[in-house]
């Protein structure tokens, strides 16, 4: 590194090393998983808990996931489900956001 | 015969049905992650901490122990049966287990890597029962002065043994010193790295380290980089092995767990050095007996070795970390926070104030080591299809998992933006192929060292000959020195015998 060559990136599981097109960083789906992050990080406190479907459908589809709307339905049923369990089940504290007393 | 009648104490505690719940829950976690790509034990450690404040810290640890060797033998089946390592100590397994996987004998490599698991593991904790007392004996004689020598000393094998080149390793663990020193300075209540931001004085919490060095970094590194198409999968049955498989294995098994569980206890030992070591002898074992060698083709004494050398490592990692408060594994890096966040000490005094929880954790890995077998014999072909999980959608399932436990720790969004930044920094770390482990001990060990080279500093007045006049300390400081010089003094003198004709 030091005489100014460059780091081998590293091996990794689901990186498809033989495939040229594959070797080219991706920048384009780095800034969408990014851009979803960021907005969930924004929009957790006022929308509640309902932001980790948005999360959860972003980074998906950011991912190549479809058809949308298969994305979406799991993504709901996620949210749905990690609230049930780390909510009422653990007690852990998330915000509810507007559906404050409908769940 | 003290440490066996502590030891029977710690079965009562890991026996009653809470603890053992706790076990199960433990190994069923672990083996998941492990077989999971993008996930391993230390993340999963890590958040589990927020979860697990309100438990008796005995639970806690039995649960973490669980999901340590539990991860140990997911890695293997991710290895054998998809060809690419569930974690970087099952890198070896994929050599020979995929072509074992490949030539239709899954089934036998996957029992021999789970049968040799549950050898390596049990006679390693067996070791580290005999162990563990005589060096807390040993370390209750340190000062402060030999305890930063000790971490000086983990430091810099740390970076040099998990790293493909020094420079490499010790720009990692800077980078975590230089997490681990944000925030108020204990002793002089100075601000320090925090960019005038409040949320960033209490210092970057280790879960939000771990989580998004590994989490977030390991996603956007996906995302960068994601083979489109899904993976192949090698389908098994139940994994199980016939008598001329018993009769290859057992020797390599013994060879592994001799190797592994010296190596992985040394400070910066790690498991890749002691399962690279094993597939090597029993290589070099197999060209000699005269017959054939398979290695190459799946030989299935490549798959037994290093497995059992990669979970004895596993056992050695938890002797420092135990009796020292030294950690040199990533996991073991966020177990010892873990000691931290309920207000436990680290160090030799563990054993005398908490045997308990040391007992306790003990036992819980013999019994986390059958219910392992259990697991892995039957359900092998329940947890190849985990395999299967579509990659968007286990990645999105990560970070939705990573941004929970990071906000519930204190309904913070600026602690997600931490957990974002430093997410970048992982993904960069791994994109220009920097290692993460010596980050992650630098984040958790670095401040536990700076407490010590102060008090040592105080105790002497600021005279810095403190650190050189006890004669451990020395010791340790030169072995460090040597690790540090000895790749540069070889360079020198390869270029001298060749006529240093190189021009490098």
């Amino acid at each position: 590194v030091l005489r100014g060559g460059h780091g081998d990136p590293e091996h990794s599981e689901d990186i498809d090393e033989s495939d040229v097109a594959v070797r080219n960083t991706d920048w384009r789906a780095v800034a969408l998983v990014s851009g979803v992050f960021l907005g969930f990080a924004a929009f957790v406190q006022p929308l509640g808990w309902i932001a980790a479907t948005l999360l959860f459908f972003g980074v998906a589809a950011s991912l190549g996931a479809r058809p949308w709307l298969r994305v979406l339905a799991v993504a709901v049923v996620m949210a749905f489900a990690t609230y049930l369990v780390f909510v009422r089940g653990l007690g852990v504290p998330l915000p509810n956001g507007p559906l404050e007393g409908v769940l | 015969m003290e440490s066996f009648r502590l030891l029977m104490d710690g079965f009562a505690t890991a026996l009653t049905l809470e603890n053992l719940g706790y076990a199960l829950l433990g190994v069923i976690l672990g083996t998941l992650v492990g077989v999971l790509p993008g996930i391993g034990p230390a993340m999963t450690v890590a958040l589990l901490l927020p979860i697990t404040f309100n438990l008796e810290p005995v639970s806690a640890f039995i649960m973490f122990a669980g999901v340590y060797y539990g991860g140990m033998y997911g890695g293997s089946t991710t290895s054998i049966l998809l060809n690419t390592p569930g974690e970087s100590a099952s890198m070896i397994t994929a050599l020979e287990g995929n072509a074992m996987a490949r030539r239709g004998r899954a089934a036998q490599a996957l029992a021999t890597a789970a049968l040799g698991s549950f050898v390596a593991g049990t006679l390693a904790t067996a070791l580290l029962v005999v162990a563990a007392p005589s060096i807390v004996d040993f370390a209750l004689s340190f000062g402060p002065e030999d305890y930063f020598a000790l971490s000086v000393l983990a430091f810099t094998m740390i970076s040099a043994v998990l790293s493909r080149s020094l420079v490499r390793g010790l720009a990692s663990l800077g980078l975590g010193l230089a997490i681990g020193l944000v925030g108020i300075d204990q002793q002089t209540g100075q601000a320090r790295l925090t960019f005038g931001v409040p949320q960033l004085l209490d210092g970057v919490d280790v879960v939000i380290a771990v989580v998004g060095v590994f989490a977030i970094g390991e996603a956007l590194y996906v995302a960068s980089r994601l083979r489109r198409g899904t993976p192949e999968v090698v389908t098994v049955g139940r994994a199980w092995m016939g008598r001329s498989d018993w009769a290859r294995s057992w020797r390599p098994w013994l060879r592994g767990t001799a190797l592994g569980f010296p190596i992985g206890a040394l400070p910066g030992g790690g498991a890749e050095i002691p399962t690279f070591l094993s597939y090597s002898v029993e290589r070099r074992l197999a060209g000699r007996g005269g017959r054939p060698s398979e290695f190459g083709s799946g030989a299935i004494e490549g798959v037994a070795g290093p497995e059992a050398a990669n979970n004895a490592s596993a056992a050695g990692t938890l002797v420092p970390m135990l009796t020292l408060g030294l950690p040199t594994s990533a996991t073991a890096a966020v177990m010892l926070a873990a000691l931290q966040g309920y207000g436990l000490q680290p160090g030799p005094q563990l054993f005398d104030h908490n045997p308990a929880l040391v007992w306790g954790m003990i036992a819980s890995l013999f019994i986390g080591n059958v219910m392992l077998l259990v697991l892995n014999l039957p359900l092998a072909p329940v947890w190849a299809r985990m395999l299967r999980i579509p990659r968007p959608y286990l990645y999105a399932g990560i970070v939705l998992f990573a941004a929970l436990g990071v906000y519930a720790l204190n309904n913070s969004w600026v602690d997600l933006l931490v957990l974002y930044v430093l997410g970048v920094l992982g993904f960069a770390m791994r994109r220009y192929g920097l290692p993460l482990a010596p980050a992650i001990i630098g984040i958790i060990l670095g401040p536990l060292s700076e407490i010590q080279l102060r008090r040592a500093l105080s105790i002497s007045a600021g005279d810095a000959s403190v650190l050189v006049t006890s004669p451990i300390a020395v010791v340790l400081l030169v072995l460090s020195a040597a690790v540090l010089l000895l790749p540069v003094a070889r360079r020198l003198t390869r270029g001298t015998a060749t006529g240093g004709a190189a021009g490098r």
